[in-house]
C-alpha cells in the first residue's frame, strides 16, 4: 500500500507545482511525507487544509498522514471530505476504507467497497478483510472466492482464500491455494507464514518450521511469524530455543500480550513458575482490557 | 492465528459511538454486532468422514411418564429484560434417602414480574420409586423454597451419611441438612454460609483442600447485579445482537469476586476467601465449577469456567492457599489466547492416559473446549482435533463426559439453548432452542457427532441449561436429567443394545469426607486403564450421580480397581464381578 502511495504522490507533487504560492504548504507537506517524515508532514498540511479546505489533494494527504501515524479517527475525517469531494477517486475511497477497518468500523467499511461498481484486487481485498474482522466470516468467505475467481494470479488473494479455508478446517485445501500463492510470488511473506500455520494445525510442527523461518527471513519484523515460529519449535520439542525465539520478539513488541502469554506458557513448561507468573501478569497488563486479541495475520492486513 | 469477532464496542466510546452504532445497526443488521458475551465468529469444521459403526444407544425422553411435569423458571419467554432471566439452574442425582436409588433435585428460578402468592416456582425434590416413576416429595421433606435458584451442589458435609445440599442463589445461598430421615433443615446462617449481603452465587463445589476429611466449599459468584442499576436492553452498543435490542452483559457489568468455605468440623465454616487467594479480584464472570486434583499432586484443585473473561485455574499449594495458574498452564482462553465465554464445565479422561481431561462449553460462533491434560499441570485445547468444530452454532451450557455405550470411552453430551429469544425473529441460522448433543468416543482421540441417530431425546428441541448424568432405573447404562427452559424438565432414558459389560462404584470415605468427593479410581480391564473422579458439581451448576460408572466393552473380567482417596490413602480392590454396583470402603472394604 505505501508504495503505491508513494507513486501518488509524486503524481500529486507534480500537479501541485502548477499550484500558486498557497501549495507551498502542501508542497512541503508531500515532501516530508514522501520522505518518511510523517511528523513533520502533519503541520504542513494542516495548514495547506486551513487554507484551501476544500483541496483534495490536502485532504487526502493530511488523510494519508495521520494512517501513517496510526490516528485512523482523525485519518477518517480528512478522508471523509476528500472522498467527497472526488467520490471517483479511488485511492482515497481504499484509503478511507482501511482507515475504517484500522478503527474498527467495519460496516462503514463494508458499505463503501460494496458501493464500488467495479471492484480491482484492492478493493476485493478490503472487503475480505473488513468482513472478517467483523465477524461475517461466511461473507468473508464468500468474497474470497469471488476474488479467487476474479484474480487468479494474485498471491495475496490466494493467500487470503488459503487463510479462509485453514479458518474453516480445510487444511488440505488451504495448502493448494497457499503453495500457489508462493509460486506467483516468492518474496510475498504471507504465503509462507499461512502454509506454517497449516502445518501446525495439522499436528506437522517440524514440517511447518522451515516456512515460519523463510517468512521471516522475508519480513523479520512479523512478530506474528516469530510467535508462531516459536510455537512450532516448542511442539517440535525444543523448548529451549522457543524460549530464544520469543524473547527476542519480546524486544521488539515488548506491549504485546500475546507474546508474554506465550511467554508465560513455555515458562511453565520449563519449570520455571515464577517467571510464568511474570509474564502472565504483563499479558494481562498489556491486554489493555481488550477482549480479543487480533488475529488476522498482519501479513495479511491492509487496514493497518 | 483464528479469527475472532471483535465488534464489542465499549461504553467508553461514549455517546456519539453509540448513535453512530445505532445508524449502523438499523442500516446493516446483518453486518453488526454488539457483543455483551465473548464468540468469536468461527466457521464450522467440515465432518470427517463417519465411521460407519453403528451407535448402539437410544435416548426418550420419559419425564412425563416419570412425573416429572413441573416447569423450571427462568424469565420471560419471549424477551428477557435482564441477564439473570437468561441463565436457567442445574439438575442433581443424588441419593438422598440412601436406598441405592438415585432421586433428582430440580433448582428452580423465578420471573421479575412476580407470581400470585402460593404460587411461586420452587425448588423440587423427587424420591425415586424405584419403578421408572419418581414422587414430588419436596413439601414433606422441607425443600419448598422460592427464589432466583442457580446452581446445586451436595455432598456429606457433617460425616453423617447423608449427602447435603448446597444451593446457590442470586440473593443468598442456602445449605440444607440431611437430617436422614428423608427431612432437611436449612442450616445457612448456624453454618455460617448465607453471607452478609445478597450476591449472585453461580457454580459451587463441596471438595476438601486442606486433606482433614471434611468439606468445604467453593462458591463462585457470576457478577454483581441490581435491576435498577443494570442498563436495558438496547441502551448501550453491547447490547445489540444481530441489530435486536438485548439485555446487557455480562461485559459491561461489575464484577464480583469468589468464596472459599472452610469446615470447621462443627457444623460452621468460615470464610477463608482472603487468606486463601481465592477472594482475589481476578475481574472475571464466574460460572461452571469443578474441583479435583487436575495436576496429580495430591491436593483438590478448583477450575472456573469465566463468561467472556478468562477462566481460573485455582492450584492449591497445599498450605491453604490457592495461586491461579490458568494463563499459563493454557486453561484461561482458546488456544489463540481469545476469550471465551464459558459456561459450563466438565471432567473425565477421554483418552484413558489416566490424567483427567476438562471440557468447557461456550457460546455460539465457538467451539467447546476439550481440555487435554498433558501432565504436570498443563493443558491444551484439542477440540478441533477431536472433532467437535462441527456444530458453532450452538449455545452450549450443561457437558458430560460418560460413557453411554459402555465400550470403555467416555463419550461427550451437551445441552443447547440461545439466551436471546428474539433471535427466532431474525434471519439467523440460530435459534432459541436446539438439540442436544451427543459425540461418540471413537477411542482414537476423535468423536463423532451422532446427535442425529440417537434418538427423539436428544434431536428434540428446548432451551436447555443444566444437565446431570445417572443410572436412575439401575438397567446399568447412563441417562441424562436436562434443565429446560420455562419447560418441564426432561428425562433422557438410555437404551443400549450393544450388550457391553460395566460396573457402578459407590465410594465412602471413613479418613476422608464420607461422600469421598475428590477420590480417583483407575480401573484395569483387559489391560486398558479407565479413570474416573468423584466429583460434587459438575456441566452447568449441577450434580450427576456420585456413583462412578464405567463401561468394560465385551470384557466383563476387571483386572483390578485402585482408588486415591482424598486423604492420600491408596487401595487396590481386585476380583470384583462386573454389571453390578459395589460399594467400596475406605480401609480396602467392598460390597
Amino acid at each position: 500500500m505505501r508504495s503505491r502511495l508513494l507513486c501518488l504522490f509524486v503524481t500529486i507533487i507534480s500537479l501541485v507545482a502548477a499550484q500558486p504560492s498557497n501549495g507551498n504548504a502542501l508542497e512541503r507537506g508531500l515532501r516530508a511525507f514522501s520522505e518518511g517524515r510523517f511528523s513533520e508532514a502533519e503541520p504542513s498540511l494542516r495548514e495547506a487544509v486551513a487554507v484551501q479546505p476544500d483541496s483534495f489533494e490536502a485532504r487526502f494527504a493530511l488523510g494519508a498522514t495521520f494512517g501513517e501515524l496510526k490516528r485512523p479517527t482523525e485519518a477518517i475525517v480528512q478522508l471523509q471530505v476528500a472522498h467527497r469531494l472526488r467520490p471517483e477517486h479511488p485511492d482515497a475511497l481504499k484509503l478511507l476504507a482501511a482507515q475504517y477497518i484500522a478503527a474498527r468500523e467495519y460496516p462503514k467499511a463494508i458499505a463503501l467497497l460494496s458501493g464500488v461498481r467495479a471492484p480491482d484486487e484492492e478493493i476485493y481485498l478490503l472487503l475480505i478483510e473488513s468482513s472478517q474482522a467483523g465477524g461475517d466470516s461466511a461473507k468473508s468467505f464468500a468474497t474470497a472466492e469471488a476474488a479467487v475467481a476474479r484474480f487468479p494470479a494474485s498471491a495475496q488473494v490466494n493467500c487470503w482464500m488459503g487463510f479462509q479455508l485453514q479458518f474453516s478446517g480445510r487444511y488440505d485445501e488451504a495448502r493448494g491455494y497457499l503453495e500457489k500463492a508462493i509460486q506467483l510470488d516468492a518474496g510475498y511473506p504471507a504465503g509462507y507464514y499461512l502454509l506454517g500455520q497449516v502445518l501446525l494445525k495439522q499436528q506437522k510442527a517440524r514440517e511447518s518450521i522451515p516456512w515460519f523461518e523463510k517468512a521471516i527471513a522475508l519480513e523479520p519484523e512479523d512478530i506474528e511469524a516469530r510467535m508462531a515460529y516459536a510455537q512450532a519449535v516448542a511442539s517440535a520439542g525444543d523448548l529451549a530455543k522457543a524460549l530464544h525465539i520469543l524473547q527476542t520478539a519480546e524486544k521488539s513488541a515488548p506491549r504485546d500480550p500475546r507474546v508474554h502469554l506465550l511467554l508465560s506458557r513455555l515458562w511453565f513448561r520449563l519449570g520455571d513458575e515464577a517467571n510464568a507468573r511474570e509474564e502472565a501478569s504483563l499479558s494481562l497488563q498489556y491486554r489493555n482490557g481488550e477482549p480479543a486479541l487480533p488475529d488476522i495475520p498482519r501479513a495479511l492486513r491492509r487496514g493497518q | 492465528m483464528r479469527i475472532y469477532n471483535r465488534a464489542v464496542i465499549g461504553f467508553r466510546n461514549g455517546f456519539a459511538c453509540c448513535c453512530a452504532a445505532l445508524v449502523l445497526m438499523l442500516a446493516f443488521p446483518a453486518l453488526y454486532r454488539g457483543q455483551g458475551m465473548a464468540h468469536r465468529g468461527v466457521a464450522r469444521m467440515p465432518r470427517p468422514k463417519p465411521s460407519g459403526r453403528v451407535f448402539p444407544v437410544s435416548f426418550a425422553d420419559v419425564a412425563p411418564t416419570a412425573g416429572l411435569t413441573a416447569p423450571q423458571i427462568s424469565g420471560g419467554t419471549t424477551h428477557k429484560k435482564y441477564i439473570l432471566e437468561s441463565m436457567g439452574s442445574g439438575v442433581a442425582f443424588l441419593d438422598f434417602d440412601n436406598d441405592g436409588w438415585p432421586d433428582i433435585f430440580l433448582v428452580n428460578g423465578s420471573r421479575f414480574e412476580g407470581f400470585p402468592k402460593g404460587l411461586e416456582p420452587a425448588n423440587h425434590l423427587y424420591r425415586n420409586n424405584h419403578d421408572g416413576t419418581f414422587t414430588d416429595v419436596t413439601e414433606k421433606a422441607g425443600l419448598r423454597h422460592s427464589g432466583w435458584g442457580q446452581a446445586i451442589t451436595a455432598g456429606d458435609y457433617d460425616n453423617d451419611g447423608f449427602e447435603d445440599l448446597f444451593i446457590t442463589y442470586w440473593g443468598y445461598n442456602v445449605l440444607y441438612h440431611n437430617n436422614g430421615d428423608g427431612t432437611f433443615t436449612d442450616v445457612s446462617k448456624q453454618a455460617r454460609l448465607s453471607g452478609d449481603a445478597p450476591r449472585w452465587g453461580s457454580g459451587a463445589a463441596f471438595f476438601d483442600y486442606d486433606r482433614d476429611g471434611r468439606l468445604d466449599l467453593f462458591v463462585a459468584n457470576y457478577l454483581q447485579f441490581e435491576p435498577h442499576q443494570t442498563p436495558l436492553p438496547g441502551s448501550r452498543p453491547e447490547c445489540f445482537w444481530l441489530s435486536v435490542s438485548v439485555f446487557c452483559g455480562p461485559r459491561g457489568l461489575p464484577f464480583s469476586t469468589n468464596l472459599l468455605y472452610h469446615n470447621n468440623g462443627d457444623g460452621t465454616f468460615t470464610d477463608v476467601s482472603r487468606d486463601s487467594g481465592i477472594g482475589e479480584s481476578k475481574r472475571t464472570y464466574a460460572l461452571g465449577v469443578i474441583a479435583a486434583d487436575l495436576d496429580g499432586d495430591g491436593w483438590q484443585d478448583v477450575y472456573v469456567g469465566s463468561d467472556s473473561t478468562r477462566s481460573l485455574f485455582y492450584h492449591n499449594n497445599g498450605d491453604g492457599t490457592f495461586s491461579e495458574r490458568g494463563m499459563y498452564t493454557g486453561l484461561a482462553y482458546d488456544d489463540d489466547g481469545s476469550e471465551q465465554a464459558g459456561m459450563g464445565v466438565t471432567l473425565g479422561d477421554f483418552d484413558r492416559d489416566g490424567l483427567p481431561d476438562i471440557v468447557k462449553t461456550n457460546f455460539s460462533d465457538d467451539y467447546p473446549n476439550l481440555y487435554r491434560n498433558l501432565g504436570k499441570g498443563a493443558f491444551e485445547d484439542c477440540s478441533l482435533r477431536a472433532g467437535l468444530g462441527v456444530n458453532p452454532q450452538f449455545v452450549l451450557w450443561g457437558a458430560a463426559l460418560a460413557d453411554f455405550d459402555n465400550d470403555g470411552w467416555q463419550d461427550l453430551f451437551f445441552v443447547a439453548g440461545h439466551v436471546y429469544p428474539e433471535i427466532d425473529r431474525l434471519r439467523s441460522t440460530q435459534s432459541f432452542r436446539g438439540p442436544r448433543l451427543l459425540y461418540w468416543n471413537l477411542g482414537n482421540g476423535g468423536f463423532e457427532d451422532v446427535s442425529d441417530r440417537a434418538g427423539r431425546g436428544i434431536a428434540a428441541l428446548h432451551s436447555s441449561r443444566g444437565a446431570a448424568v445417572g443410572d436412575f432405573d439401575r438397567d446399568g447404562n447412563l441417562d441424562i436429567l436436562v434443565m429446560n427452559m420455562n419447560e418441564p424438565p426432561s428425562l433422557l432414558h438410555n437404551t443400549n443394545k450393544s450388550g457391553n459389560h460395566w460396573l457402578d462404584l459407590k465410594l465412602v470415605g471413613i479418613r476422608s469426607n464420607r461422600s469421598a468427593i475428590g477420590a480417583k479410581v483407575m480401573l484395569r480391564s483387559g489391560g486398558q486403564l479407565q479413570t474416573g473422579i468423584v466429583l460434587s458439581q459438575s456441566g452447568y451448576f449441577s450434580h450427576s450421580d456420585s456413583n462412578l460408572h464405567f463401561g468394560l466393552g465385551k470384557d466383563a473380567k476387571i483386572d483390578s480397581v485402585k482408588v486415591v482417596w482424598p486423604s492420600g490413602i491408596e487401595e487396590t480392590f481386585e476380583g470384583l464381578k462386573s454389571d453390578r454396583i459395589v460399594t467400596l470402603k475406605e480401609g480396602g472394604h467392598a460390597e
